[in-house]
């Protein structure tokens, strides 16, 4: 992945001519603000709670995969970002999966994600809005909750024996509109 | 709307479609492409191959869940009617690990090394089948053959193209017969390993494997003998 | 020069044929005909062929010219097909073979299309699709015998369309299969069937049973004509052969098809099977009705060619036999 000051950007499927970057954000004092500015539309981004990302590709993964949607006019909610959130989730209910993946008000940990044309980024613009410390990616090691993580995406044991988390939730993500769990 | 794979080195063809190898989303990938069959009425061939690319993508997840190893999948994109997944650099097929095997070696020699890979098979599949994923297509070129860093033998299965889930013992029973002799056409000792491969099965698959297996023995004399009706 | 005579009885067509060296001196054929919405059962069937074997046996030497003197080897088919009918018409060939002190040869059916449409066409070594009211066998040669590489796992492809051209109370003159052909041609609007590919092999009778089921409340309700039914199951079942019949020329690597069968009469299954192989490089092998639909003078041209080879069927041997796989019979007669 490319990385810049710790905002990390991938290519994603050539047909969309898009790109995902992120950043993460700990110690965060004015989430409500910035959730209410994504909600109103003011901040154009995913605004996601790093407590269920266990490594950034899981959210390339969805990214790509609103992306492809836009790119086919088959998408389910109403903007790229929402429907990025929609598809971290396995659940087929839009606003349940928008809440869990989303963050709260009181949320003081947020993994920014935004997606543009290459060169395009508005990640900069974005992340001067955010009142908290920008941290490596890596760190979501940390502050992800690995059983947590495996209970919402309904990962048994004897599955993590033969796969990582992430690949068995990413196999969950591209596969989450005709798979169910 | 297809547009063609940029970057990406076709690996292979077959009558169902094409394999790609190339990098996507930053990933080591491999890329089936199905082909659309002019021949078929086109509402047929959308929705046949929709459906396929379904089955195929939800035997590889549910295949996990079983405890099976299989590739790891990245997009499903059903307009251009292909599946993204990962690639499994560094590993062989088990067909040519074990034709490998055999060079140089007196078969005793060789099947000490086949031996543990042939009980793993068995393994594998009685998970699959308990948990009633019929792989559809059991050859030792679906099967790809690594290390861990530990030394313990990794198998991965791939190529769930004619996969369905199914509870029905008969289907167990031809999944087995189709490995038989996939494994009699290619490999010269096979009958050694399919006794090994059929241990290991029941142990997997112990509440099923009696029922599976004597279907299996039904198909197998079977040999599709059927009348002729007029 | 050898002079063969084939006697064909398997199913409700009766056809008596002469063969000299690779040519159809005559091939005169009767078929049994039954009542729109109704099948034919053995019984009937073996009783029209008695009825009608002295006939079609004189127009076959007249129409050849030839005397009994001038055969040398009587051939008739031991299997696969229905019982009665078989064996009446065995006992024609068998009778005549005594008569005329002859040599005897049973011949396999599926193998009497396969050197017929191989004959005719001049396909020399094709994948073959082998498709009728009692068969549906994709098969290709290797190491002298005709294996099967995929099949049906229940009812021949034409079993299905012969039973559903009951539903619609089709006429079964010229045969069932041709009218449901006609009738597709006119019909546009497909319907979405159950489609049945296992692998290599395929199977029927769930599409018989959805079809059966469904047909007269699709028609009651107007929404689909009987033409359309036609032309949606055409399309399904087609797809299914073309199918499985290009992944036995993927696994073998063969660049020909040869269609045999009464079911190889269709030319929409002709057209897509013809797609499919232009897709690939591949050529398409067919024949007509005259080759297509069961008649004697494959049984003459089979039994000429084993015959040829040192082939004799004992006397105690001459039975028939209604399962009689296509992978039995040990093909001494080719080269390959």
């Amino acid at each position: 992945m490319g990385e810049v000051t710790n905002i990390v950007t991938e290519k994603l499927d050539p047909t969309s001519g898009l790109y995902v970057s992120m950043a993460l954000f700990r110690n965060v004092k004015n989430s409500k603000v910035i959730k209410d500015k994504v909600v109103s539309g003011a901040l154009q981004c995913s605004i996601i709670k790093p407590s269920l990302i266990a490594h950034p590709f899981q959210v390339v993964v969805a990214a790509n995969k609103a992306a492809a949607s836009q790119v086919f006019g088959s998408m389910v909610t109403k903007s790229i970002y929402t429907e990025l959130l929609f598809n971290l989730s396995i659940s087929k209910n839009i606003s349940q999966s928008l809440m869990k993946f989303g963050i709260n008000e009181s949320d003081q940990d947020i993994l920014v994600a935004t997606i543009h044309a290459e060169d395009a980024s508005n990640m900069s613009e974005i992340m001067v809005q955010v009142e908290g410390q920008v941290v490596p990616l890596t760190d979501l090691q940390n502050i992800c909750d690995f059983n947590l993580l495996r209970k919402s995406y309904k990962i048994s044991e004897d599955e993590l024996k033969v796969t990582s988390l992430l690949d068995s939730i990413v196999s969950r993500i591209a596969t989450s509109d005709f798979v169910s769990h | 709307m297809s547009s063609e794979l940029e970057g990406f080195e076709m690996m292979k063809q077959g009558a169902e479609g094409r394999l790609f190898r190339g990098a996507y989303l930053g990933k080591p990938t491999v890329v089936k492409e199905r082909f659309k069959k002019m021949y078929r009425h086109p509402d047929l061939d959308e929705h046949l191959t929709k459906d396929r690319i379904k089955a195929e993508a939800r035997a590889i997840v549910r295949s996990k869940a079983a405890g099976v190893r299989t590739p790891c999948l990245y997009h499903v994109d059903f307009n251009q009617r292909r599946l993204y997944m990962e690639d499994i650099v560094g590993s062989v097929t088990v067909k040519k690990f074990i034709k490998d095997s055999l060079i140089g070696c007196s078969d005793e020699e060789a099947m000490v090394k086949i031996k543990p890979v042939a009980y793993e098979i068995g393994s594998i599949i009685g998970r699959l089948h308990a948990h009633h994923i019929i792989h559809g297509d059991l050859t030792t070129s679906n099967i790809l053959y690594s290390l861990s860093e530990s030394s313990k033998i990794v198998l991965t299965l791939i190529d769930f193209g004619l996969s369905h889930i199914d509870n029905s013992a008969e289907d167990k029973g031809v999944d087995l017969y189709v490995l038989e002799r996939a494994l009699l056409s290619t490999h010269s000792n096979a009958d050694k390993m399919f006794p090994i491969i059929l241990q290991a099965y029941k142990k997997a698959n112990s509440q099923e494997s009696k029922t599976i297996l004597a279907k299996f023995e039904e198909v197998r004399a079977r040999g599709r003998k059927r009348t002729m009706v007029g | 020069m050898v002079i063969a005579i084939g006697f064909e009885g398997s199913a409700n067509k009766l056809g008596i044929g002469i063969v000299k060296e690779g040519v159809v001196l005559s091939n005169p054929r009767r078929t049994y005909i039954t009542p729109p919405g109704e099948g034919f059962l053995p019984r009937e069937t073996a009783q029209h062929h008695r009825q009608n074997a002295l006939i079609v046996l004189q127009e076959a030497l007249e129409e050849a010219k030839i005397k009994a003197e001038d055969v040398d080897v009587v051939c008739y088919t031991k299997g696969p097909g229905m019982g009665a009918p078989l064996v009446s018409t065995s006992v024609v060939a068998l009778t005549v073979a005594q008569l005329w002190n002859k040599p005897v040869i049973g011949v396999n059916h599926c193998i009497g299309h396969i050197e017929m449409g191989r004959l005719i066409t001049g396909a020399d070594n094709p994948t073959v699709l082998y498709v009728s009211g009692g068969n549906t066998q994709v098969i290709a040669y290797a190491r002298k015998r005709y294996r099967i590489f995929g099949e049906t796992i229940d009812i021949a492809v034409g079993n299905c369309l012969d039973r559903f051209a009951r539903v619609l109370k089709l006429s079964n003159d010229p045969s069932p299969g041709y009218n449901i052909e006609q009738m597709a041609k006119k019909g546009n609007k497909l319907l979405k069937m159950p489609y049945a590919v296992k692998g290599m092999d395929v199977s029927f009778s769930g599409i018989l049973s959805f079809m059966e089921e469904r047909a007269q409340g699709l028609l009651d309700s107007g929404e689909y004509t009987p033409e359309d039914l036609c032309f949606s199951l055409q399309e399904t079942i087609f797809a299914m052969l073309v199918e499985t019949t290009e992944r036995a020329m993927a696994h073998c690597e063969s660049s020909e098809v040869l269609i045999v069968g009464g079911v190889g009469c269709n030319l929409r299954l002709q057209e897509m099977m013809g797609i499919m192989c232009s897709e690939r490089n591949a050529k398409l092998f067919a024949t007509d009705e005259r080759f297509c639909i069961d008649n004697g003078a494959m049984i003459a041209h089979a039994g000429s060619e084993m015959f040829k080879h040192g082939w004799k069927t004992p006397w105690n041997e001459t039975t028939c036999t209604q399962r009689y796989r296509t992978d039995e019979v040990e093909v001494i007669w080719r080269d390959d």
